[in-house]
This record gives C-alpha cells, sequence and structure tokens, in this order.
C-alpha cells in the first residue's frame, strides 16, 4: 500500500522529472507552441501589473515639484539627445565625405571598375512596447508586444533613437523576447567612429559593455563613440552603442579593451523600435588599402539569428 | 493550502518579479522575491510544499525570462526540496536559520543557473557573477528575508496551528 508520505515524495519526484523534462523539450523546440500560448495568457497580467506601477509612480511624482523637475529634466535630456545625435551626424558625414573622396580618388586611379555607391540603412521600424524585464539578475532581457502577428523574427535588431538596444531572440504571436546588448551573451560588431578601429562588443555582468578584440596598433581613447559595423550582417551599420570611458592596454596583449558607456538607458526603457528590414553594411565598399575587389550591389534582406 | 488561492499568489509574485520590482538602491539588483518565498516557506510551511511551490514559481519565470526554459523551475524545485527535507531537522524554530538558509540558498540558486547556462553553451562568467552578482544578491536576498519570513510565519501559524512554531 502507498503511504502518504510515499504518495507526497512520489509526487516531488515527478515535479523535478516534468522540470527536466520541460528543459529538454525546450532544448529541442518542442515546447514553443505551450510556451507562446503561456506567455500569450500572461500577458494582460504583465501589462495590467506595468500600467499599475506606471500609474502608481505618476501618482506619487505628482507631490510638490516634482513634475515641474521631471519636464525640465526631460526636456534637457531630450536636447541632450537631440545634440548628440546631431553631433554624430555631422561627424558621420564628414566621414562619409572622406570615405567618398577616398572612393573618388580609387575611382579615379581605377578607371575600368563599374562602381555602385549606396546608402546602408532602411528602417521600416515598428514601435513596441516593453511589458517585462527578466526576472533574474543573471540575464538581461526584455519583453516586448510586438510578434509574429506583426511581422517580427528572431534576429531582428531593435533600437530607441538613443542608439541600439539588442536583438530578438525569441517570439510568440504578440510578444518577442529582445537580448539587450548589455547581456554577457551578447555580441556586436563595432568600430570606433573616430578612427574606425574595428572590434566587439559585449556585455558583461554589471550591464556594462566592453568592446574587445581592437587590435594594439588602434588608437581609442576616452569619450571616442563606439557604432555597430555592419559587418556579419545582424545589424545595420552606425548605430550608436556607446561612447568609451575608459580604455585597457596593455603591452604583453594581442588585443586592447575598454568600457562603454551605453547611450541606451536599459533601466527605463519602455518603448523600443524593432527594424524589421534594413540593407546590410557591404564591406567592400569601405576603403581598402590595396585596389583589388570589386564592390558587390547592395541587397536587401531580413536578420538571421546569429550568436 | 487550497491551489485555487497559491498559484494565483505565485502568479502575481512573478509578476510582480518581472515587471514592478526595482533594483535596491547600492545594490543596483532586484531581490529574488521567488527564491526568498520558497527558501522561507520551506523554513515555515509544511514539509515538501516549498517545492512545489518552486516547481510552480519556476514554471511562471521560465515564462519570462530569457534563460533556457525549466532552468529556474530545476533551480527552485531543487531548492524547495533540500528545504524540505532538512526542514524538521534544522530549520524549525531554529533563529540563525533562516538567514543562513538564504544566504546558501541564492548561492545554489545562482550556481544551478550558471550550470544551466554553462551546459547550455553560453558563455557563463563565473568570478565576475560570483562576486559582483551572487554575493550582493546573497546578502540582499537576506536583509529583505524578514519581509517575507515574518508574515509568512505569521500566516503558516494561522493556517497550521497545530505545527511546532517555537
Amino acid at each position: 500500500m502507498i503511504t502518504p508520505n510515499r504518495n507526497r515524495t512520489i509526487i516531488l519526484v515527478l515535479l523535478v522529472v516534468i522540470a527536466f523534462l520541460a528543459f529538454l523539450l525546450q532544448l529541442t523546440g518542442q515546447l514553443a507552441p505551450l510556451q507562446d500560448l503561456a506567455l500569450e495568457l500572461m500577458q494582460p497580467f504583465l501589462r495590467g501589473a506595468r500600467d499599475t506601477g506606471e500609474g502608481v509612480e505618476n501618482v506619487a511624482g505628482s507631490f510638490g515639484d516634482v513634475p515641474a523637475l521631471r519636464a525640465e529634466i526631460k526636456r534637457l535630456q531630450n536636447q541632450v539627445n537631440a545634440l548628440t545625435i546631431q553631433g554624430v551626424r555631422v561627424r558621420e558625414l564628414e566621414n562619409e565625405n572622406a570615405t567618398l573622396r577616398q572612393q573618388l580618388r580609387y575611382k579615379q586611379t581605377n578607371p575600368d571598375f563599374d562602381l555602385l555607391g549606396a546608402a546602408v540603412v532602411e528602417r521600416q521600424p515598428d514601435r513596441a512596447r516593453v511589458i517585462g524585464r527578466d526576472p533574474s539578475n543573471l540575464a538581461w532581457y526584455i519583453i516586448v508586444d510586438q510578434g509574429s502577428a506583426q511581422g517580427v523574427k528572431v534576429g531582428m535588431p531593435v533600437v530607441t533613437p538613443e542608439g541600439l538596444v539588442g536583438r530578438v531572440t525569441a517570439i510568440g504571436t504578440n510578444w518577442a523576447k529582445v537580448l539587450l546588448i548589455i547581456d554577457p551573451s551578447s555580441s556586436v560588431n563595432a568600430v570606433v567612429q573616430s578612427t574606425r578601429a574595428t572590434g566587439v562588443t559585449q556585455g558583461d555582468v554589471n550591464g556594462n559593455l566592453i568592446i574587445k578584440y581592437v587590435p594594439q596598433g588602434e588608437a581609442i581613447k576616452t569619450g571616442d563613440l563606439i557604432l555597430t559595423s555592419g559587418m556579419g550582417g545582424s545589424f545595420p551599420k552606425r548605430l550608436v552603442v556607446g561612447q568609451v570611458t575608459d580604455v585597457f592596454k596593455r603591452d604583453i596583449e594581442l588585443f586592447q579593451e575598454a568600457t562603454i558607456k551605453p547611450t541606451v538607458d536599459f533601466t527605463r526603457l519602455e518603448f523600443v523600435l524593432i527594424l524589421k528590414k534594413f540593407t546590410p553594411a557591404d564591406i567592400t565598399l569601405e576603403p581598402t588599402p590595396t585596389p583589388t575587389a570589386a564592390p558587390r550591389p547592395t541587397r536587401t534582406l531580413t536578420p538571421t539569428p546569429t550568436q | 493550502m487550497s491551489y485555487w488561492f497559491v498559484v494565483p499568489f505565485l502568479l502575481l509574485v512573478a509578476i510582480i518579479q518581472a515587471t514592478l520590482l526595482p533594483p535596491a538602491p547600492w545594490f543596483g539588483l532586484r531581490v529574488d522575491v521567488p527564491l526568498v518565498l520558497v527558501i522561507a516557506w520551506g523554513m515555515v510551511g509544511p514539509a515538501w510544499q516549498a517545492a512545489r511551490w518552486g516547481f510552480i514559481l519556476g514554471i511562471f519565470l521560465d515564462l519570462a525570462s530569457g534563460m533556457p526554459f525549466g532552468a529556474q523551475t530545476l533551480a527552485l524545485t531543487s531548492i524547495g526540496l533540500v528545504l524540505g527535507a532538512g526542514q524538521a531537522i534544522f530549520f524549525r524554530g531554529n533563529i540563525i536559520a533562516p538567514p543562513i538558509a538564504t544566504l546558501l540558498g541564492t548561492l545554489v540558486y545562482h550556481l544551478a543557473l550558471l550550470t544551466i547556462l554553462a551546459i547550455m553553451k553560453q558563455p557563463a562568467q563565473w568570478e565576475q557573477v560570483m562576486l559582483r552578482v551572487t554575493l550582493p544578491a546573497a546578502l540582499l536576498n537576506t536583509l529583505a528575508l524578514p519581509l517575507v519570513y515574518l508574515p509568512l510565519r505569521w500566516f503558516a501559524h494561522r493556517l497550521y496551528p497545530q505545527m511546532d512554531f517555537r
């Protein structure tokens, strides 16, 4: 006869087995429909909780001079953002001008080449609302309220006007999970705006960003802006990632590293933009030291998931 | 206790953890409320119930998490199981046991999640995580423990008056 205690133990062992099975099914992708359904059902609660939180926050903020100060901060923040973006644009135009001049010289020295100049980034963004964050302190994800029904696909870049946010890693009908660039498992090919030195940005456990694999010979200094390089095709070119705050250079290392302050405030994300389509960077259009490679024509594609 | 009450309550806890809970000042981390809840209930509630709470909470958290599905469920259920097994021997009526269990529970929880990330071949910065996330989180969770433990203890006392709550 099964005693109540034995019965209880069997149930508990079953729970662990089910948890393990869920883990295995997730690995094979068979859990996705169930997961989608469950998160779909949870979404109104997540949104409701978020709205409630915002409501409480707004009520609490209405005491004293807080609203006026908040408006002033917002106005100044907008001004800073606008100026930052303007500065980036001006520097980008200068760089583009220099690049075009270099390409013109390249063309003049290679009159037999048939060259085609092209704009790189074509954005068709959707506005998505952040409805949840990763509940653990170990991972940096957000959940947004746009999914496959709105044409979102895994791998699509996510941005705000301030800069790059991350990329979509999982989708449901009306939701998507976005891996933030500050997560340790996120890597983004990047370029230092002033010197065009390339590297890879990676997140760390504190929610900071580090640019790695910058060759020792390249100049990188505090205050430099870091942009996406577009290499690999996962992200468009020239999205702002952040600004260098510290440089770590040791003669015995092959590469140098630098910490970056992201331009996006990941703790205050509310709305993000999903890039549904963009023209990937064509690295053959970058100035090259030897006139050997002919540039390929640009093409439009939907991003594919990459690690 | 009726699961008609427990499941919505645990769903609410998971939703609050995923949406409303802000990072604690100075720490820059959020209290792991579900973990603290499982640990606290493991010490004041009936034996083995914590594992069930851990299982239910884990499922809800996995839905909202970007980590592999099942990771939080496995970690929280295991912690609930261990607490349920040791409850009668170590925890009941022992005033030092709750903070120690929370400290150790946070370590085990993070180690379990990191191990799963490593199995999934995702970058797990063990040293950095242990120093900068796990240890501060263990301290933070221990500081937050009374806020969860005392109401649960009172609740368990009323719900199960026959149990020994020294």
